[in-house]
């Protein structure tokens, strides 16, 4: 699943391991969901929302997946 | 955050009772079994010597993490983290598919050299299957 993770994080000014304690995440997993190699859990999406004050939906790009 | 704290204190205690038990374990292999064959020794008193060295390393620590916050909080990260726990679930169920094979190729191997290895292998699988069937039906219900 794509994100805007990356582009948000930088638009803020906001390093990888301030984004990490804001979420209460290890550094990895923001690597991991910036690069799209991991999913955040609706908890992690829940709290990256209101960290960037957006909705989910306008952080996280929904296609078409096969899961869904 | 504290209930963290508690559970690493709870840990730590856990820690230093497993390992005094294998410290007493030592004395016993030494003391009471000290006629027994060399090899049933010296396994016993590796594992209970291993063991014990195990635990007092990680008693040290978690006490010494609990004494810092700073490093508290990142063991609390670190431990909580999703994707950190995702990973340790999947390690999981890989390893136990691989080890589960691998035990069922040696069993079968075995049997054309040793009736008790194989056997012994048997009994493993048996056990391991047992607990996984098990983990699985409480998990179903719990969840």
């Amino acid at each position: 699943m794509k994100n805007r993770i990356q582009e948000l994080r930088k638009g803020r000014k906001v390093t990888q391991q301030e984004l990490a304690d804001a979420l209460n995440v290890t550094r990895q997993t923001i690597i991991s969901l910036e690069n799209g190699r991991y999913n955040a859990s609706l908890v992690l999406a829940h709290k990256a929302a209101q960290f960037f004050n957006m909705t989910i939906e306008e952080i996280f790009i929904f296609e078409n997946e096969e899961n869904l | 955050m504290e209930a963290f704290r508690k559970k690493l204190e709870r840990r730590v205690k856990l820690y230093a009772l497993v390992g005094a038990l294998f410290s007493i374990m030592i004395i016993v292999s030494v003391r009471v079994f000290k006629n027994a064959n060399d090899y049933s020794q010296g396994t016993a008193l590796g594992f209970c010597c291993g063991s014990c060295g195990v635990y007092l390393f990680m008693l040290l620590k978690n006490a010494a993490v609990l004494r810092d916050e700073e490093k508290l909080r990142r063991l609390y990260i670190e431990t909580t983290d999703e994707r950190n726990i995702a990973i340790a679930k999947e390690t999981m169920s890989t390893s136990y598919a691989v080890s589960m094979l691998v035990l069922v190729a040696v069993c079968v191997i075995s049997g054309f050299f040793s009736e008790t290895v194989s056997l012994t292998l048997g009994a493993v699988i048996i056990v391991l299957a047992v607990v996984r069937l098990s983990a699985g039906i409480y998990y179903k219900r719990k969840m």
